[in-house]
């Protein structure tokens, strides 16, 4: 890649920083070049964001008719799958999933929703009534 | 130590940092020559190890990799503290940063305020470094942003006592001492040679060039896969693991082409030169490659015998730079 083959695309998500990207100046010497970002990175980027964003309105659907517990909710709005919930509460996943079922979640002992609270940074009113998704 | 501290940009957040750390402690070295010392290139791919169920892909070699075999080639003493509280790893670092010191952490990415939200996943081994503090938080120079940064106190703690996998469980480290004589050009020899065999000659199926194989059958198996959105969002998160996660282009390949061209002036070697602009190409064409997964993501036909054909290039011409290389008897 040149200098000048750098892509400059100024993709929003920078909010207008810019990355360094190794590419070959005058003397064709590799040096570290300013790019703006790139549309496919991007691309990559927003349908990794774009996956949790509508698993958490699917989870809010299935929440809102009681087929789910609002902790699927929570666990996609602050970007976690199953397994790194579960790495980052020391819950199981079997238990995890087993949470996820509204009249289990309903029986959780106040320690094990303060562990949750803590886990995405919450109060127990907002685990238990999450906001409907944009 | 206590000289005013340079912010510089670098691609990659572990070699960024131990460079600055470095060239702060009185030994200038470059973030490419401190990434190939480090012997941080590599490629594997480890189907069992799922990240938000996908399988792991990995250009380089596993967080701290980078540090502890610097550390190693060039006999420096670096500190590595763990912590079992955020509130004495909190007090610990506001010492170290009246005491002038410049300190290298671990964190989550996720937890840091001054990331775009887009970008913040889960992801345990971001490096950066503190280099001050003010009235309400730390100074923070992050290698992958352009300018120098600040978080909260409270903000830093949380990532740096995130859980999960690589838990940096408040991870700091300071370099401590550099030997009077370094000798750069065996450090460099041994650094080429070690990441050629790893390349070239791993046991291991899922690492090396044999790993490009096996990430390239998996390919050629996606349109049998029952969930057809799977197809997508895979060749997305390889992507992403090339290109966004601060690789300096062509998941690392072009870094290597810069240390190569560093390495041919240090030795006196004009073939490296050539070996360095063989490595370009390389990561050229891991960009071509991503360019036809980003086409395959958008939703367009495509062909996964095409893309798996540009991934073979990919492993083609990268097998052509170990052998070169090989063949110099560094």
């Amino acid at each position: 890649m040149k200098r000048d083959e750098a892509p400059q695309d100024n993709i929003a998500m920078y909010h207008g920083g810019r990355k360094a990207l190794y590419a070959v100046a005058d003397e064709g010497k590799f040096e570290i070049t300013q790019s703006s970002g790139w549309s496919v990175e991007e691309m990559a980027t927003l349908q990794a964001v774009d996956e949790f964003e509508r698993l958490e309105r699917e989870a809010y659907r299935e929440f809102s008719e009681g087929k789910n517990s609002p902790l699927g909710v929570w666990m996609y709005r602050r970007r976690m799958s199953i397994a790194t919930l579960s790495q980052c509460s020391d819950f199981w996943q079997w238990s995890i999933n087993r949470h996820l079922k509204p009249d289990v979640f309903k029986r959780l002992s106040p320690k094990k929703i303060a562990l949750y609270c803590d886990v995405f940074d919450i109060t127990a009113a907002e685990l238990f009534n999450p906001k409907e998704p944009k | 130590m206590s000289k005013a501290f340079v912010h510089s940009h670098a691609a990659h957040c572990e070699s960024g940092v131990v460079s600055s750390l470095l060239t702060h402690a009185g030994y200038p070295i470059s973030e490419a020559m401190a990434f190939g010392i480090g012997n941080g290139l590599t490629f594997a791919y480890l189907p069992i190890v799922k990240i938000d169920g996908m399988p792991l892909v990995a250009y380089r070699m596993p967080p701290k990799s980078i540090l502890k075999t610097v550390e190693k080639r060039l006999g420096l003493e670096v500190k590595i503290k763990k912590y079992s509280n955020p509130q004495s790893a909190r007090e610990d670092l506001i010492k170290m940063v009246d005491a002038g010191k410049f300190v290298g952490l671990q964190t989550s990415v996720f937890y840091l305020p001054y990331f775009p939200p887009e970008m913040r996943f889960h992801f345990n081994a971001h490096n950066l470094v503190v280099y001050g503090k003010n009235d309400t938080g730390f100074l923070i120079s992050d290698p992958v942003f352009e300018h120098p940064v600040e978080a909260e106190f409270n903000a830093l703690d949380k990532a740096r006592f995130a859980r999960g996998v690589f838990a940096p469980k408040g991870a700091c480290y300071t370099i401590e001492k550099i030997p009077e004589r370094i000798d750069l050009a065996k450090a460099i020899k041994k650094a080429i040679n070690r990441t050629c065999n790893m390349m070239l000659y791993t046991p291991f199926p899922w690492v090396g060039l044999r790993g490009i194989g096996m990430m390239k059958r998996a390919i050629l198996k996606l349109p049998t896969h029952p969930h057809k959105r799977y197809a997508s969002l895979y060749l997305g998160h390889i992507i992403r693991m090339q290109e966004e996660i601060g690789t300096g282009g062509g998941g690392f390949r072009l870094m290597y082409a810069a240390f190569l061209s560093e390495c041919a002036e240090v030795l006196g070697r004009e073939e490296l030169k050539t070996a360095s602009s063989m490595m370009g190409e390389v990561g050229d064409k891991w960009r071509v490659f991503a360019l036809s997964c980003s086409k395959a993501c958008k939703g367009n036909e495509y062909s996964v015998e095409e893309i798996a054909q540009k991934l073979q290039e990919c492993r083609d011409s990268e097998e052509r730079v170990y052998r070169f290389l090989k063949g110099l008897k560094l």
